[in-house]
């Protein structure tokens, strides 16, 4: 192991720098009391891939941190994921048999086991619960994208954001491209003004499906509806909002970015199922236009479609230059010169999802609170607002798409409950509820 | 990196019978560096670790299927009936990878100290032998790779069949069932971006490149070719690799005193992208892009005792690769600067190539980094050879099976 990338010697190096913090800000965390060295214990919900990536990036994040409790509906989850973490920080983590917590109650279980620090990656529709639970009980949270597959959930996490300012809480977004340094130096360009007037947006994600169901899958005798849904979350939208939602979300973040975080006035959208035969209710492409005040247009086109064209480019389009990321961030003049390109700096952390919670934590110990759930709740809500454009077929202006009451699923399910896959929506024919 | 302190030499009988620590074949641990290597009649050496095991034994079976299929089809019995051939796969017919053949010979592999810009590790040098082989003119590109790696199928993480929905179990595969073979091949589950990360000209460009897989991806993708043509494909080892891009020269770069702009895609004119394969000169065996554009895997694990334990004459040598890093590309890439792209040269990966990878495990498949300082990830692809000699199945099955998704192995990646 090269041993300038290993935790221990990440670890001594932020330790440093806090030392440093303390002394001129005299910082605190927001537990009465708290000193700033106190050991924060972390929680995880939800222990797939990126709860497991995230809570790798937690413990790289701060010297004093360890895990302290661990949430997913399924036992094998949890285990896989501790067995991976103590492997690679040992006595960073510390999660005993009893606060391992297995069910779709997990959560609750978790929030009430002593844990400072929560990251919340369960399925997308749970979001608004785990959200609505750590932040009751005063936790300060990193959430993953997106944070509500509904109208419902929406409302629901933005009373929830104003809970967590009022508790001054902590809220750190999974939107990782707002902390991608080649990002934050592209947009900073265009939204300064150097490229002159934002004229429109462009972005696009055009990929293959992500974890599909084979077209003949079927559930397992004797497994209610829930478990086995939850099991593949991603294929069914009220656990994961759909494609557009689930992952085209990040360049909807970008659109709002661009807007600076500011509401469209409606969207006009089409969307279907062109490959997609198997068990879900999902469409599988959307092309969506989302009006702006002014005349200016923000254009997202999303597909999980295999064997076509692949993209995943924001385009911001300026009247003296166009910017192009996030993979490779540079930015065209009209003529098609290229006038910047992105040069990452030696010694500088270039990994977002690192920086992510570096500054998080950097927050918690200073004191200055990173409050990111109302933007969070808002760039799901546009995302949603072109989604049901496409259902329903219908301009929908934004504050129709906040008149609605659309909720995809209760929020008491048990795995064992009948919960029968919908068909997917037809637009014209169906209408927004 | 994982230093091991001792190596040991799998005899013929260890490699092909199984795991060189069982009892009834003893390995012969390397003392020092002139100890001998023990030579696998035919095939040539291979170094193995004292706790080498015979890889993923539960693929074992799709090997022997496919080995049968091979040695069923047939081919040139030597060297001198060996033809040029345009290699082409049903998924695309308007596309094919010339192959052409290259007779055995011998190279002086790594460079002299004199040599300006070489690292330590290229030496010291070693003339050995090499069996006939062919080599593809151009790295591979994403019209063939693009129906291996976008293959459509629900598959688990280590990419066999998803048969029970339910990701999180590994079957085995089924290889005497309906699903015809080329689809058992243990193949990628989807990118969550494209994988060409918008350059050329935007997309899954036909005739660029195919990059950003790891050695893995890249040694099923041989897998996968072998299971549909019956020809046994394979990446090269270092040694195959350069006694092809070398050609008989002994110079830097296979091109002597030319221009490198001639030959090359390379930092300073690249343009910060990729480019289509053969747009450039070719070597004078008429290899294209042997310096430049894609860095190419080849089979070698990176190993500073290799070099030293290695001796003149051996045939075929090969560097097993062990652990997930560091492993070998050779040939540099349209991002590096040009003394990475000398014959002698090599690009070691580093777990620093998945960074923007968010899962954790992180995927086997692609390297994903991006924005780095050093952004390897989109520089890397590869080449196939295919070797005259069908070797055994056992052996087979090791160039095919170089890594693999494992709770254990995973942790590398951390």
């Amino acid at each position: 192991m090269n041993t300038n990338e290993s935790p221990t010697r990440r670890t001594f190096l932020k330790t440093s720098s806090l030392v440093g913090a303390t002394t001129i800000l005299a910082p605190h965390i927001a537990r009465a009391g708290a000193p700033n060295n106190e050991t924060l214990k972390i929680g995880l919900i939800g222990c797939g891939g990126r709860g497991t990536g995230a809570t790798n990036q937690a413990l790289r994040a701060d010297d004093n941190v360890v895990l302290w409790a661990l949430a997913d509906a399924f036992e094998n989850k949890v285990e896989r994921t501790l067995n991976g973490l103590k492997a690679g920080f040992g006595d960073k983590v510390n999660v005993p048999a009893e606060r391992q917590f297995v069910g779709l109650d997990a959560y609750e279980k978790l929030v009430a086991s002593g844990v400072d620090v929560v990251l919340i990656a369960g399925p997308p529709g749970f979001r608004p619960q785990h959200l609505r639970a750590c932040i009751e009980a005063g936790k300060h949270v990193f959430a993953e994208k997106p944070v509500a597959v509904d109208i419902a959930g929406i409302k629901s996490v933005l009373e929830t954001a104003k809970m967590a300012h009022a508790k001054n809480v902590s809220v750190q977004q999974g939107f990782c491209w707002r902390t991608s340094p080649a990002c934050r130096e592209g947009f900073a360009k265009v939204l300064g003004g150097e490229f002159g007037r934002i004229t429109g947006y462009y972005g696009t994600y055009l990929a293959s499906p992500v974890r599909p169901l084979a077209p003949d899958a079927k559930k397992p005798d004797g497994m209610g509806d829930v478990e086995w849904q939850v099991r593949s979350w991603i294929n069914f939208e009220w656990l994961s909002g759909g494609p557009l939602i689930e992952q085209c979300i990040h360049a909807i973040d970008k659109l709002a970015w661009t807007m600076g975080d500011k509401p469209p006035v409606a969207a006009v959208a089409n969307g279907g199922r062109a490959q997609l035969t198997g068990i879900s209710d999902q469409y599988d492409h959307y092309s969506i236009a989302y009006e702006y005040p002014n005349g200016m247009f923000g254009h997202i086109n999303q597909r999980w479609l295999n064997k076509c064209h692949g993209e995943n480019i924001s385009r911001v389009v300026c009247e003296g230059g166009t910017f192009f990321g996030p993979w490779n961030c540079y930015i065209d003049d009209p003529d098609g010169k290229r006038v910047w390109t992105y040069a990452a700096k030696e010694g500088e952390e270039q990994d977002m999802y690192q920086v992510e919670h570096n500054e998080f934590f950097a927050g918690l110990r200073s004191g200055k609170h990173v409050e990111k759930l109302e933007q969070m709740a808002n760039s799901t809500a546009l995302g949603l607002l072109g989604r049901e454009a496409a259902h329903t077929g219908k301009r929908l202006t934004w504050d129709d798409f906040f008149k609605s009451t659309e909720d995809k699923a209760p929020d008491d399910l048990k795995f064992g409950d009948d919960f029968p896959v919908p068909l997917p929506p037809i637009p014209g024919m169906d209408k927004l509820v | 990196m994982h230093h091991r302190p001792s190596l040991l030499l799998a005899t013929a009988a260890a490699l092909l019978l199984g795991p060189p620590a069982s009892a009834e074949t003893p390995a012969t641990e390397i003392k020092e560096a002139t100890a001998p290597l023990a030579a696998r009649p035919g095939t040539g050496v291979t170094l193995f670790p004292a706790d080498y095991q015979f890889p993923c034994e539960e693929l074992f079976p799709v090997t022997e299927k496919i080995h049968q299929l091979v040695t069923k089809t047939g081919g040139p019995a030597a060297a001198a009936e060996m033809k040029p051939y345009d290699l082409k796969i049903p998924a695309a017919p308007d596309h094919s990878l010339r192959m052409l053949p290259l007779p055995g010979g011998e190279v002086t592999l790594g460079s002299p100290d004199s040599e300006e810009g070489r690292d330590a590790g290229e030496g010291p040098q070693h003339n050995v032998k090499i069996d006939p082989f062919w080599i593809a003119s151009t790295e591979t590109t994403w019209a063939l790779y693009i129906n291996f790696m976008d293959n459509g199928k629900a598959r688990n993480k280590n990419g066999t069949l998803d048969l029970d929905s339910n990701r999180d179990t590994q079957e085995a595969p089924v290889v005497d069932g309906d699903t015809p073979l080329v689809d058992v091949v243990s193949q990628p589950t989807p990118p969550y971006t494209g994988m060409h990360f918008n350059m050329g000209e935007g997309g899954y460009d036909d005739n660029y490149p195919a990059i950003s897989m790891t050695q893995h991806a890249a040694a099923k993708f041989c897998e996968w070719l072998t299971a549909q043509t019956g020809q046994f494909y394979r990446l090269p080892t270092e040694a195959e690799w350069e006694y092809a891009a070398r050609a008989g020269t002994t110079t830097a770069y296979s091109f002597g005193d030319g221009k490198i702009d001639d030959y090359a895609w390379h930092l300073d004119n690249s343009d910060d992208t990729y480019h289509p394969v053969g747009e450039k000169k070719p070597n004078p065996w008429g290899l294209f892009d042997m310096h430049g554009n894609a860095a190419e895997w080849v089979l070698d694990g990176g190993d500073p005792t290799f070099r030293t334990n290695l001796k003149d004459g051996v045939l075929n040598p090969w560097r097993i690769a062990i652990d997930r890093y560091p492993r070998i590309t050779k040939g540099g890439s349209w991002r590096q600067t040009t003394d990475r792209l000398r014959s002698a040269a090599r690009t070691e990966s580093s777990k620093r190539w998945k960074i923007i990878d968010p899962q954790f495990p992180k995927s086997v498949w692609y390297h994903t980094n991006t924005d780095e300082v050093q952004p390897m990830g989109q520089a890397v692809g590869f080449r196939i050879v295919r070797p005259l000699a069908v070797p055994p199945a056992k052996e087979m099955h090791l160039y095919w099976n170089t890594d693999w998704w494992d709770p254990k192995r995973n942790m590398q990646d951390f």
